[in-house]
């Protein structure tokens, strides 16, 4: 984690004001950091409350709350449809008890009509009882308001906040702010426990602590008095006793106890008021109980308390003068205090949320449109309110459907495991509980609670002891004596490595320092180092230790980094064999047979295998005595024979060369290297070394025709090719060899990858993948010689940092994949290029590097990087040769409005 | 007495092939190379080339048989094919530590031969 960051706009308070803004904020092209001190959203004042969308009546004409009252009552109307918020437009009834009652009633629907509340009506009693006929028969009147609707306060705190996710907004859960730096009266950043963050705006929407987060930047204006608010829950069998809202007549001192509905069909009775000093009390009391009761029964008499199932309080934050605080600070430029956001404050929230926009460009905060700003949320239906066909197919794409882990709501393993990995995750018993309902039926957790935990403990890889409630401190349980329970059972990791070379230890190791807590890396071989093991020569890490070490060395510096931490598993000996949409890897091992690895994302470090004779198709006989130069390499380095004493090497590929010196050196005598290019396939620095220092004739623009031998080779013919690659005839001769090795090119090993559908690149034969070495589905990410076949081990390391830095934020779940790509192609001149695309993050910065080869060896050329008509640009290179991988660098801000495909071409000259 | 030898430079991908002119009793002269490192490449080359070694070694009570191992600095270019072929006698004993000394001063240069990696003994 980054100590010091940067925002356009910081947002204190993650509850449906701060969420609100956030996501308003989000249509623009913003850095946005909304701040939480909590491990959830929504904990404060908007948790506990009524949860109506009021229509507007009540508040005094030409104030505040009158004014966001109307314009947000009618905003969520639209967003009902754009976020999915589930809302229910119920109406509302102010029932008049008594015939004195009716002057209010009148009062109100005049001050409602001043405010601009559309179908205001008086109801007379028998359309009142007819409408709601569980009503104590002494009423005498009602005033019934058809725009006011209900909502769970919760998932519209979370609708804004997701969306506002989904546009780029950042939300840090367990962030308290402690100081908001100001200097020459303005404002330069907020520091949170947990890092500093430069910004020129900060918008205070703390709820009941809008007045201590006002005074942490000297402004001392703010008062804000906690008032606490009661409740009763009953259980949905009580949900249809009343169709609206019902209100009492409000009198002078109180607006009375309410009964309504709630969206998940339950009942609730409440609040009373009582004002509070502690911001944190929340406590529920047998007075305040009663006097809910006692209110509520004046409307129906009948309430029975058998369905109770549970009682909370929640607190109102209340400005001294009541009204709504709303505006920039008077003594601090650059800070915006949303405050004293007490009743209808859910209902004005996206009022505000627009507002405050007006206020931040009125302040000089430049507001440029988000071009990818996205307004819609996908839709979310529970498990419970699908049909049973509609579970049964849920149930096909995903097993962990089939477990019901909250039985009174219906609630499966499978959304809750969704919730906890969702972009606002949830990582405490009741963030699930407010997301999924398990534990918000009758039993109210008793059944699932501890179910639910140890789900959280899998997940989040943490032992049932970290598991919380709700807050930061809020431990659930805690440790037993002795030895306790065995949590190394099944694991689950974050990430999953297939391969253990330089590719797949540098992927873990990264992993891990990007915050994976479990890290597993799978290796058919009896041990790690993958390749560079049987490369006993030295050449490698030149770029990345500065050193020139041997393959073994290279790898054992990461050997040993992998071995020290004990959060990495590595199963040696063990294959995979099949990589499931879910991510787990079934795998076969030497010692343990067939099972299945659980994580959370893939990376792909397979790396690559030799082409063949097939391959190339030499005709001639087939005897022993052929190899692959690096099954070659594996015979003399790691097992101590020779694979011939006369050899020939067809292709001029590094192995071929290395394997020309080390079987010199060992005493076999190479005859000749073949290119059938007419230039080298390798580094010039093996051609230098391997074939020079010990006259090995190379033969550029020929190829073996025929190879001759019935039980053991006997002999190759050799023949010159013309520009099209074919013998040129008299021209043959014959060598007098017993081995032929084949070093005519690599390719990367993707069969795991095809069968699960990733897609490949015809030209590096290996996945198609973004800058984060995403490949075609998300969560499983390729690094190394798997993704295209690199010559310097060095690039390898770097490119499977990426790898696994991605990998461990797709397990997090930050590493956001539903974004615009943008796609990079091979144009004139370069063979392949990889990334081949490009996911444009909003608000992303920094330089993605291309990695690509050139068609054909050219002295002198320029590289170019345009997108469309726009040339992004221009880099000179002394040589390019398709032996030498080259890279370049690109600024992601460069991309910004690009639509179409980036093309990178090699040209000839400067 | 004057001589020369042509020289492909590999210190960067340009690959110059250059020429050094060497006379007796004086400093060799060079053309051909287009930077300074080339330069002073190209007359070590031609004059004193350097290579390090790598090869391997016998493990005994292994979970390999084989250590690979490198001299731990340049050596002549010319000891290189001699030092390999007397290095295929060592015997060295697991648990071996990568760093180790396997053969010191080797052929009476300054030089160690080291091995290039961990090995771990073999249990049974």
């Amino acid at each position: 984690m980054t100590n010091e960051t940067r925002a356009d706009v910081v947002i204190i308070g993650g509850g449906i004001i701060g969420s609100a803004i956030a996501r308003e904020l989000s249509r623009y092209n913003l850095s946005i950091v909304l701040l939480e001190k909590h491990p959830d959203l929504a904990m404060g004042t908007s948790k506990a409350n009524s949860g109506i969308l009021h229509a507007g009546f009540d508040a005094t004409p030409g104030t505040k709350k009158a004014l966001f009252n109307a314009r947000g009552n009618v905003l969520y109307r639209q967003l009902e449809a754009e976020l999915g918020i589930r809302l229910k437009w119920i109406g509302s009834l102010v029932v008049a008890l008594e015939p004195d009652d009716l002057h209010v009633l009148e009062d109100l629907l005049s001050r409602g009509k001043e405010n601009g509340v559309p179908k205001l009506e008086l109801l007379s009693r028998n359309d009142l009882l007819d409408r709601e006929p569980n009503l104590a028969h002494g009423v005498v009147g009602a005033l019934w308001a058809p725009t006011a609707g209900i909502v769970s306060p919760f998932d519209a705190t979370l609708a804004f906040a997701e969306n506002a996710v989904q546009n780029g907004v950042k939300i840090w859960l367990e962030h308290e702010v402690e100081q908001i730096l100001v200097a020459q009266g303005r404002v330069t950043g907020v520091v949170t426990g947990r890092g500093r963050i430069q910004t020129p705006y900060v918008i205070n929407a703390a709820g009941v602590h809008a007045g201590s987060v006002a005074a942490l930047g000297g402004d001392e204006s703010i008062a804000i008095t906690p008032r606490k608010g009661e409740y009763l829950l009953f259980d949905t069998s009580l949900g249809d006793c009343v169709r609206s809202v019902l209100f009492p007549t409000p009198t002078k001192v109180s607006k009375g106890i309410v009964i309504g509905p709630t969206v998940h069909g339950n009942l609730f009775i409440g609040p009373n008021a009582l004002d509070v000093a502690d911001p944190g009390d929340v406590g529920t009391s047998a007075q305040g109980m009663s006097e809910i009761i006692v209110g509520a029964r004046r409307l129906i008499p009948s309430l029975g308390l058998g369905s109770v199932i549970t009682q909370f309080a929640g607190l109102r934050a209340v400005a001294a003068h009541d009204d709504f605080i709303v505006g920039s600070s008077s003594v601090v430029h650059g800070l915006v205090h949303v405050g004293g956001i007490q009743s209808p404050g859910l209902t004005a929230a996206p009022a505000i949320a627009e507002a405050v926009v007006e206020m931040l460009r009125e302040l000089g905060l430049a507001l440029n449109s988000n071009p990818r700003f996205v307004p819609v949320r996908e839709p979310h239906l529970s498990f419970k309110e699908k049909s049973n066909k509609a579970r049964e197919s849920s149930f096909r794409l995903n097993p962990l459907h089939g477990r019901i882990v909250c039985r009174c709501e219906t609630v499966t393993e499978a959304e809750i495991v969704e919730a906890i990995h969702a972009p606002c995750p949830a990582h405490t018993l009741d963030a699930v509980k407010v997301r999924t309902r398990a534990g918000m039926g009758r039993c109210q957790g008793g059944f699932c609670g501890p179910r639910v935990s140890a789900l959280l403990s899998r997940e989040l890889n943490m032992p049932l002891s970290s598991v919380r409630k709700d807050k930061s401190k809020s431990f659930l349980y805690f440790p037993r004596r002795g030895k306790g329970p065995n949590l190394e059972l099944n694991p689950k990791f974050d990430v999953a490595v297939i391969g253990g070379g330089p590719a797949g230890m540098a992927a873990a190791l990264t992993a891990r320092e990007r915050g994976a807590k479990r890290v597993v890396i799978i290796e058919r071989d009896r041990e790690l180092g993958g390749i560079l093991n049987q490369c006993i020569h030295n050449g490698f890490g030149l770029h990345r230790f500065n050193e020139e070490l041997t393959g073994p060395t290279y790898a054992q510096r990461y050997i040993d980094k992998v071995q020290a931490d004990p959060a990495i598993t590595v199963c040696l000996d063990t294959m995979a064999q099949e990589i499931k949409p879910n991510f787990s890897v079934f795998v076969s091992s030497a010692s343990r047979g067939p099972f299945e690895i659980a994580a959370r994302a893939v990376v792909l470090a397979m790396g690559c295998r030799e082409r063949t004779r097939g391959a190339i198709r030499i005709p001639g006989d087939r005897p022993a005595g052929v190899f692959t130069a690096g099954a070659a390499q594996r015979i003399v380095n790691m097992e101590g024979f020779l694979p011939g004493n006369r050899i020939v090497v067809l292709g001029s590929g590094d192995i071929g060369l290395i394997m020309a010196r080390r079987l010199t050196l060992e005493g076999a005598k190479v005859l000749a290297v073949v290119e059938i290019m007419p230039y080298s396939n390798g580094l010039t620095r093996n051609i230098v070394q391997c074939l020079e220092d010990y006259d090995i004739p190379l033969y550029l623009s020929h190829t073996v025709i025929e190879i001759h031998g019935r039980d053991r080779v006997t002999g190759v013919t050799v023949a010159k090719v013309d520009e099209h690659r074919s013998p040129v005839p008299g021209s043959e001769f014959f060598l007098d060899c017993d081995c032929l090795l084949l070093s005519v090119g690599l390719i990367p090993e993707n069969e795991l990858s095809r069968e699960m559908g990733i897609m490949l690149d015809s030209e590096t034969s290996g996945p198609i993948v973004d800058q984060f070495r995403q490949t075609s589905v998300p969560g499983v990410f390729a690094a190394g010689n798997v993704l295209h076949v690199h010559d310097l081990v060095d690039f390898v390391s770097e490119e499977s940092e990426i790898a696994g830095w991605a990998a461990a934020d797709f397990a997090a779940g930050s590493l956001l994949t539903e974004h615009p790509v943008l796609a990079v192609r091979a144009g004139d001149g370069v063979r392949s290029v990889v990334p081949q695309q490009i996911t444009l993050v909003p608000g992303a910065a920094g330089k993605i590097r291309l990695y690509l080869r050139a068609a054909v060896p050219m002295p002198k050329c320029t590289l170019t990087v345009s997108g469309g008509q726009k040339k992004l640009l221009a880099k000179r290179f002394p040589v390019a040769k398709p032996s030498e991988m080259i890279s370049v660098d690109i600024d992601i801000l460069d991309l910004e409005h690009m639509t179409e495909a980036l093309c990178v071409s090699l040209k000839d000259g400067v | 007495m004057s001589a020369s030898r042509k020289v492909i430079c590999i210190v960067c991908p340009i690959s110059c092939i250059g020429e050094v002119s060497i006379e007796v009793g004086q400093d060799p002269t060079v053309h051909g190379y287009t930077c300074k490192r080339g330069e002073s490449y190209a007359i070590a080359e031609a004059t004193n080339p350097m290579r390090l070694l790598t090869t391997t070694v016998t493990v005994r009570g292994g979970v390999v048989p084989l250590l690979p191992v490198v001299s731990s600095a340049s050596m002549p270019k010319d000891y290189i094919a001699v030092g390999v072929q007397m290095l295929s006698e060592v015997v060295v004993d697991a648990p071996i530590e990568t760093g180790q000394v396997v053969y010191a001063k080797i052929l009476g240069l300054d030089v160690d031969i080291v091995a290039s990696r961990d090995i771990a003994r073999q249990t049974l």
